[in-house]
């Protein structure tokens, strides 16, 4: 079943696009940098469901895409001085092909399910001891980026504004790449391929090329993500964004908004990292010191869905306001 | 991972992970799979962490894990399904 907005709930779309896109004008800067936070993980979401959502392949490893990303976009501004908008390329040609590699050592084999989870965290942990002992990439002590005094936008240099609608731009460009890719035939393959592996190769689809698509497609992704938040946040450390707990951060938008469907991680990303930051501003005002406090809230929200709905919040909020066409 | 380590809440992944992986590369079912696995994965872990460097050597575990998927999916001592 694919999901099919009907015209109020298209209506109501539009809205959400306009007042977000004429937020800038009344939010302050707190509230422009959540929402940055929250249109990024929608964009990675996006990107994660891809692989897990829709072809069924557990990725526990995305922190190594943005990671990735990050670092060789990073690298080509600070040593060569080629621009992110330039580099961007390089970023996703670097993260697709550790993806196809990645891919091809598990998909060659059937290495499925928690197997191949355990080698993307493998990739990611190796990858990560790796960048630590790379002088040239820092090592431990990290990437420090310029900050220009004056807007640079062709740099990826500039304030909270630039970096909103770049944000807002991604996040609504992964929607659309994943409404229109759920269409497509590898779109269908990849539901046949996530339902039953066996039944879809009887079928004649190419189980194997239709996976590493999955992989190829969610790496490149990851990777754009990792040079806005590299840039975005101006410095880069192994331990930090090779960190397994990013991997897990990017998931849990997806699985909390809806698995395998095109709106999910954007509603999964607007109901966990606002409430997230909001919970640390609070612990923060209160004087209370509890650096965990995001984590757990998370891990609770994300026992909460596992309980109540299984299948993810957007699923239930679209048939409770009648937001979709049912198409079967 | 640490000969000495402090107890503290976020102990646990770095041996669960390390579990995992001896038991891949020894292969899954296999009881003495797993024996064979943790002493590759302890001695090379420690020789690397001997000849190349201490923060190091958790890496060699991580490539052992990716050459055994590569070349034997199933296991060193396990049985092909």
């Amino acid at each position: 079943m694919i999901e099919a907005l009907n015209p109020r709930a298209r209506v109501l779309l539009v809205v959400l696009l306009v007042a977000l896109l004429a937020a800038p004008l009344f939010a302050d800067r707190y509230l422009m940098s959540v929402l940055i936070l929250t249109f990024y993980f929608a964009y990675v979401g996006q990107a994660w469901n891809l692989m897990m959502g829709f072809a069924g392949q557990l990725s526990l490893g995305h922190a190594l895409y943005v990671g990735l990303g990050g670092y060789v976009s990073a690298l080509l501004w600070l040593k060569l001085g080629i621009g992110p908008w330039l580099g961007v390329f390089a970023a996703v040609a670097v993260a697709s092909a550790f993806g196809a590699v990645i891919g091809w050592l598990g998909f060659r084999f059937g290495i499925a399910g928690v197997y191949f989870a355990l080698l993307t965290i493998a990739f990611a942990e190796f990858t990560r001891i790796g960048f630590d002992h790379i002088d040239y990439a820092g090592a431990a002590g990290g990437l420090f980026l310029r900050v220009e005094e004056s807007g640079q936008w062709w740099n990826l240099r500039g304030g909270t504004l630039l970096f909103y609608y770049l944000a807002l731009a991604l996040a609504v460009g992964a929607l659309v790449l994943t409404a229109w890719l759920a269409r497509t035939r590898l779109g269908y393959q990849w539901l046949a391929v996530r339902e039953d592996e066996e039944a879809a190769r009887a079928l004649g689809i190419d189980v194997f090329r239709a996976k590493m698509a999955a992989v190829l497609i969610s790496s490149g992704m990851t990777a754009v993500g990792g040079v806005f938040t590299a840039f975005y946040s101006n410095n880069l450390f192994p331990s930090r964004v090779f960190d397994i707990n990013r991997s897990i951060e990017i998931i849990l938008a997806p699985i909390v908004g809806g698995l395998g469907t095109v709106f999910g991680p954007v509603v999964g990303a607007f109901i966990l990292t606002p409430l997230g930051e909001m919970l640390t501003a609070l612990t923060d005002r209160l004087g209370i010191n509890t650096p965990g406090v995001k984590a757990a809230f998370y891990g609770l929200a994300l026992m909460v869905i596992i309980v109540l709905r299984p299948a993810g919040v957007w699923p239930w909020l679209a048939r409770v306001l009648r937001l979709t066409e049912h198409r079967r | 991972m640490e000969t000495i380590a402090d107890a503290k809440p976020e102990l646990g992944p770095v041996y669960t992970l390390m579990a995992f992986i001896i038991v891949i590369v020894g292969g899954l079912g296999s009881m003495a799979g797993a024996l064979v696995g943790g002493m590759l994965i302890g001695v090379s872990e420690a020789l690397a962490g001997l000849f190349i460097a201490p923060s190091m050597k958790s890496m060699v575990s991580f490539a052992l894990l990716i050459l055994v998927l590569a070349l034997r999916p199933q296991g060193l001592m396990g049985r092909r399904t």
